[in-house]
């Protein structure tokens, strides 16, 4: 019985005397502080995560008294918003923020996606100097972006750009014609909020990419294919799922951006037809609103409902964008 | 047999990776449809050498090359050369395989895709590099199924099926076999014997039996020169520098 246990290495025979050993000593300090570490950690982590349900459990319980005095159909598709009559129709604030982040977006992803390529795929020399840069620019407040753009953008809008597609295309296309002389409205909140989601996506991106292995490039570019091919038909297509996320994170910070959308964007409580109109997102509703005219019936109750569905709308694009991703990551 | 043109000539070829002179005004020439096998201990620049081949060298940052490359009497560092037309005709199997991030098909099919191969000849393109490459009957039945889906073995066999798409003249194998199981790794050793009547191959390997098995021609490198280059027999059996008996011996390295 003194031969059960035959040692094929050294290695192997250190490895078993270096386990039974341990085994018999009793637990020191230092395996109470990983048992500790352990717990807090876990502890920490599902604080933080059910604040998400506090907080709309919360929004729920404040918005209740309007959810259950109207239909559901009404205060999500009626257009009519007069708070001193009783009526609350959120589609102008909810179309608004639709098509602005939408009109943010288009303008925003094709540039910051062109934008990490060139930095990952192309240029490994200009790349100490972009990339703060670029950091930098996603870290400037907002309302900074919201005084660049009452400055810069919507004059841009009214003087030039309204002025000459309002008059030339805008005659033919109805969501191109301009009866707005201010220049404030949905497309000065595009470009405002595209500059500002810019960075952000640009810098997942460009992180996302990297992280792609080099010999995966090395095997498209031995078979033959020039750079562009790789990058097209390698490096995003194995990327594509954290691509994506990148830009998920992008809309959903530029569908709950508040303040530099607010200041350039006309907040008149309209559906807006034509991308010169004025336009009023959510948050702009809640920020101007909240605090003012809270003696009207319902009012309160109907601001909260307002942030309920933009939570809504983030929670739903995320939960579809986790299905997107986990349906492409199975399927490579 | 060697005293045909050879199918590449390397020249002078001088490789510097940052500051370091990695490859010493290599000269060697690799004889047309062999085996020619990279030997030497690790560090020597068999890699370097290797990638050179096929300018994959450059890629890396702060690399300088000088010297020649002869493919076919052309100069492949020549500044009008297409560098995407070197790698066609210059194909690499790497140490690990990388299936390309789509299915089985698309991997074999994406050189001839890029390079324009009617769709009507991709199927019959695809069947028989996979069986070129040993690997139909075991993917058959799966060929939309996304390639990571494979083992180690039967990826680099796609690997080398995907390299064989394009229809190149050379094949560079950079220790194509070490990343495998012994019965994988053989498998491949097997294939490449078959496969060198077709194509010219450039084998690097640390393993001295893997070249005696496989090589007909062997370049000695010891930390970036060519010590000795020979037909495999002569070099193995009869060196005639003492450096590469005690290399050979395993007294050295």
């Amino acid at each position: 019985m003194q031969e059960t246990y035959k040692p094929t290495s050294v290695l192997d025979s250190f490895v078993t005397v270096g386990r039974s050993s341990r085994r018999s000593v009793p637990w020191r300090w230092r395996q109470w502080k990983d048992v500790f570490a352990d717990h807090s950690v876990r502890l920490i982590t599902t604080a933080v995560s059910l604040l998400a349900l506090v907080m709309g459990i919360a929004l729920l319980i404040r918005a209740w008294p309007i959810l259950s005095s109207r239909p559901l159909g009404e205060l999500l598709f009626s257009s009519t918003w007069q708070p001193v009559k009783g009526y609350f129709g959120f589609w102008p604030f909810i179309m608004s923020s639709i098509l602005v982040t939408l009109l943010a977006m288009l303008l925003a992803v094709p540039c910051a996606t062109f934008s990490a390529i060139y930095l990952a795929e192309y240029n490994h020399s200009t790349r100490a100097f972009f990339k703060p840069v670029i950091d930098m620019l996603a870290s400037i407040p907002s309302v900074v972006y919201g005084l660049w753009g009452v400055l810069f953008v919507v004059p841009f809008v009214r003087d030039v750009a309204g002025k000459w597609i309002g008059e030339t295309l805008g005659a033919v296309l109805p969501f191109l014609a301009n009866d707005n002389p201010t220049g404030y409205g949905l497309l000065a909140g595009g470009i405002v909020l595209a500059i500002m989601v810019f960075p952000i996506i640009v810098s997942v991106t460009e992180e996302v990419l990297r992280s792609v292995p080099q010999n995966m490039r090395e095997a498209s570019l031995a078979l033959g294919a020039t750079h562009w091919e790789t990058t097209k038909f390698v490096v995003l297509r194995h990327a594509l799922p954290g691509v994506i996320a990148a830009n998920v994170l992008g809309f959903s910070r530029a569908f709950g951006e508040t303040l530099a959308v607010m200041m350039v964007v006309g907040n008149v409580v309209q559906v807006p037809h034509s991308l010169f109109d004025a336009a009023y997102p959510l948050p702009a509703l809640i920020a101007n609103n909240y605090g003012e005219m809270m003696s009207i019936p319902m009012y309160d109750a109907a601001l909260m409902g307002a942030a309920l569905v933009l939570l809504a709308v983030v929670l739903v694009f995320n939960v579809g964008a986790q299905l997107v991703l986990s349906r492409l990551t199975g399927r490579q | 047999m060697h005293n045909i043109a050879p199918h590449l000539s390397i020249r002078n070829l001088n490789v510097w990776l940052d500051a370091q002179h990695v490859l010493k005004d290599i000269a060697a020439d690799i004889p047309r449809r062999c085996i020619t096998a990279i030997v030497g201990p690790s560090g020597c620049g068999k890699t370097t050498l290797l990638r050179s081949l096929n300018r994959l060298v450059e890629l890396g940052p702060n690399v300088r090359i000088t010297g020649k490359v002869l493919f076919d009497d052309t100069d492949i560092y020549h500044p009008g050369m297409d560098v995407a037309e070197v790698r066609t005709r210059i194909g690499l199997l790497a140490q690990k395989p990388f299936p390309l991030p789509m299915s089985i098909y698309d991997n074999v099919a994406y050189g001839p895709r890029i390079h324009g191969t009617a769709r009507t000849g991709l199927d019959q393109t695809v069947h028989s590099c996979l069986q070129a490459a040993q690997l139909w009957d075991e993917v058959a039945d799966r060929l939309k199924a996304p390639a990571t889906e494979l083992s180690a073995g039967q990826q680099q066999r796609l690997c080398l099926a995907r390299a064989l798409a394009v229809k190149p003249d050379i094949l560079l194998c950079d220790e194509s076999t070490s990343a495998l199981d012994p019965i994988s790794a053989r498998g491949i050793e097997d294939l490449l014997l078959t496969l060198k009547t077709d194509y010219t191959i450039v084998l690097v390997t640390h393993d001295l039996d893997q070249a005696r098995r496989l090589a007909d021609y062997v370049i000695f490198l010891w930390l970036g020169e060519v010590i000795e280059q020979g037909p495999a027999a002569d070099l193995f059996e009869n060196p005639a520098q003492d450096f590469t008996r005690a290399y050979l011996e395993r007294e050295i390295g």
